[in-house]
């Protein structure tokens, strides 16, 4: 169950959770200060069967079952995801509509410029771009042919340069004063 | 059933797992209890109580069944019993008192008859003659204590029967006690106040059944843990039955006073040498440091406990040399947030009985550990508080051993860090705090807030009760106001039993590591730096 659960939600693309073990209500603050109550709701898969009169499952059906139930729950968690950063996108008017098969440098870019960058020590950015296989496809394909556009690639060196200095920047805020 | 496994319990009692029933079946007759434990200076008394005439009555307890061989080898101490005086604070003058004899098994004949003749020469060197209560006794007041109490529902029992039935040397089930206290002291039940206060009473008796595992095989940390649950159960179904604290106050007591015996003999225990290394040869280094831990909280409440009391403690001065050896050999461990109360407690310890700055160092190291490890999205978090030392260690191995990612995948979140930052910026550590800044923003502080303050007591509040709230410190933050807010009195927050009885707030610091709020940790502090 939990493997099938893991190929429609790798682990590796688990958001890191705060497990809420206790409490009636919950909330959280945002970065920018905000508090944001947490709607807990209990969240069920139902895998059905059909009973036969004196036979049981074979380790075949039970296996499928186990499989469905694992697939469902993984897709599950992974529409609550996505709908949790939907309703983040909309809020800060962060959208990026592409046409299926025709992604533009416009697009990239602006994808690029919307997203919250961080870096490690040693200055190399730390986020991952997650998309489906398809998307990552034509991403793929694209950046091959504008491998060479140098206009291309300035801007994106430049929305990486800015984003370095508002991290710097962030960073810097970290201090106590006095 | 019931009534066998009482039986079975009282015929594998010791003299100190029944101490408590027995004293708290006292109770229940209206006696007032002055004393009840074990010591070198008992003289033979180990529960003094005033029945309610006034009249003085001395007990000591024998386990097993009492023959003439036993008689004899226990005579200096059944000669001191009736012979010597009662001392206690409480006691002005010479009263006399009634000496008694409590065996959880049967007297044989020849060893009453013993006792006859000893009664014969006592009366006429005017000694109030000794009187025995036996096994069968015993079993009729603890009977009487619960008839209207047992379990009802099959998973009470269940848990009941899980408890007395688990090996003693492993780990109380402290949700299962918690659980089954709950049931028994009638919480969410509508009764009387006389009803509530004999359920109170009832709980410490069913406390005492579900740990006579523990009690046999000595496991003194689980029934410190086992107590303090069983007392703070006591208080909140107390207030919340609305009943004045006359009334439930000497039933409180004596689980706190259990689980501060247990402290005792784990904190002695750990003084001696070589108590605290491997025992078995073959011992992963991780769960040797925690046990150092667990022991050095133990050491360090004992000494503040005995402080508080006003007599410090015998071996203070061995308490101080052991911690420092801790501290100095790195035997201290953080293994979760869990083991962030038993470094409170060494740093208060260290600061009243040692000195120096060692204490903020150990202080600091709660600090710099949560803010390294927890800040970074890549690395291995502390577990929460929620697990014990275990299963901490358990996951910290699972990691290791078989590559499992359960740490990596919490979030960059911390139950203690803000009650340790708090104290201390109190101590005024600005620049070193500044040093760790950036880390510590990068944390959610989670707080757990009760509806009310006498929630804080309870064991779990599950999705019925308090608010599960994930704040930020600020960046930048001003140290102005990072001071102000530490020294900021949070008192209300806290319910007034772990304001008034400061051994009681100590225990449950330590075996309640997810009620560690900022309001506790400032009001222990307060009191704890002017013992």
């Amino acid at each position: 169950m939990f493997a099938a659960k893991a190929k429609v939600f790798p682990l590796h693309l688990h958001p890191q959770v705060l497990q809420i073990v206790e409490g009636k209500r919950s909330d959280f603050q945002r970065d920018d200060g905000m508090i944001k109550p947490i709607n807990i709701k209990r969240h069920s898969v139902t895998v059905q069967h059909q009973i036969k009169d004196g036979r049981g499952m074979t380790l075949e059906d039970f296996r499928k079952k186990a499989e469905e139930a694992g697939e469902a729950l993984g897709r599950q968690m992974w529409e609550n995801i996505t709908a949790v950063v939907t309703e983040a996108v909309a809020e800060t008017g962060n959208e990026v509509k592409v046409k299926k098969g025709n992604l533009t440098q416009e697009d990239l870019l602006r994808m690029i410029e919307a997203r919250e960058h961080n870096f490690d020590e040693f200055g190399n950015p730390t986020g991952t771009l997650v998309c489906g296989s398809e998307f990552a496809d034509e991403v793929k394909k694209r950046m091959e042919e504008w491998k060479d556009d140098k206009e291309f690639h300035a801007k994106a060196a430049d929305i990486t340069r800015r984003k370095k200095a508002d991290f710097n920047e962030r960073e810097a805020r970290r201090r106590l004063v006095g | 059933m019931n009534e066998r496994l009482v039986e079975d319990w009282l015929a594998r009692a010791n003299e100190r797992s029944y101490q408590t029933p027995f004293a708290q079946s006292l109770l229940a007759d209206g006696f007032e209890i002055l004393r009840v434990g074990h010591s070198a200076h008992e003289h033979g008394k180990d529960v003094i109580a005033i029945d309610p005439k006034g009249k003085i009555h001395a007990y000591q307890l024998k386990d097993g069944n009492l023959d003439l061989k036993a008689l004899e080898a226990n005579w200096g101490q059944i000669n001191a019993l009736v012979e010597t005086q009662v001392e206690h604070p409480a006691l002005k003058g010479q009263p006399n008192h009634q000496p008694w004899l409590v065996v959880s098994g049967e007297t044989s004949i020849p060893a009453e008859d013993r006792i006859r003749t000893h009664n014969i020469t006592w009366k006429k060197r005017g000694f109030t003659t000794l009187r025995t209560l036996s096994g069968r006794q015993l079993l009729q007041r603890f009977a009487k204590m619960a008839s209207n109490f047992w379990p009802q529902m099959p998973e009470d029992s269940h848990r009941l029967f899980n408890l007395y039935l688990t090996e003693g040397h492993g780990s109380l089930d402290r949700d299962g006690l918690a659980k089954l206290l709950s049931g028994v002291s009638g919480s969410g039940t509508q009764s009387g106040k006389a009803d509530a206060a004999r359920r109170l009473a009832a709980a410490n008796l069913f406390a005492s059944y579900a740990m006579s595992p523990f009690y046999a095989a000595k496991n003194h940390w689980e029934l410190i843990q086992g107590w303090t649950i069983t007392a703070a159960q006591i208080a909140w179904s107390a207030v919340n039955a609305g009943l004045p604290l006359t009334s439930w106050r000497a039933t409180f007591r004596m689980a706190v006073e259990e689980a501060l015996n247990s402290l005792q003999a784990l904190a002695v225990e750990a003084l001696q040498q070589n108590a605290l290394g491997p025992g078995i040869g073959f011992e992963i280094d991780e769960l040797t440091r925690t046990r150092c831990t667990i022991c050095a909280g133990a050491i360090a409440v004992k000494a503040l406990v005995d402080r508080y009391h006003g007599n410090p403690w015998e071996h203070e001065q061995m308490a101080r040399e052991t911690l420092e050896r801790l501290l100095q050999n790195q035997r201290i461990c953080i293994w979760g947030e869990s083991a962030v109360p038993f470094l409170l407690a060494v740093s208060w310890a260290v600061d009243q009985i040692g000195g120096d700055y060692a204490a903020d160092k150990v202080l600091y190291s709660i600090v710099d550990a949560i803010a390294t490890q927890n800040s970074s999205h890549t690395s291995a978090k502390l577990a929460p508080p929620y697990d014990p030392a275990d299963e901490a260690n358990a996951k910290l191995l699972s990691r290791v051993l078989k590559g499992h990612k359960a740490m990596e995948l919490q979030a960059t979140a911390s139950y203690a860090l803000e009650p340790a930052v708090l104290l201390f910026a109190r101590r005024l550590w600005r620049n070193v705090l500044a040093g760790v800044w950036s880390p510590i923003t990068k944390v959610d502080i989670v707080r757990l807030v009760p509806e009310s303050p006498i929630d804080l007591l309870l064991w779990t509040w599950g999705n019925s009760r308090g608010s599960n709230q994930s704040r930020k410190f600020s960046a930048p933050q001003s140290w102005t106001a990072l001071l102000a807010e530490a020294r900021r009195d949070e008192d209300v927050s806290l319910p007034d039993v772990l304001k008034s009885e400061l051994d009681f707030a100590l225990l449950f610091l330590l075996c309640f590591p997810h009620r560690l709020t900022t309001g506790l940790a400032k009001n222990l502090d307060n009191r704890l730096r002017t013992l």
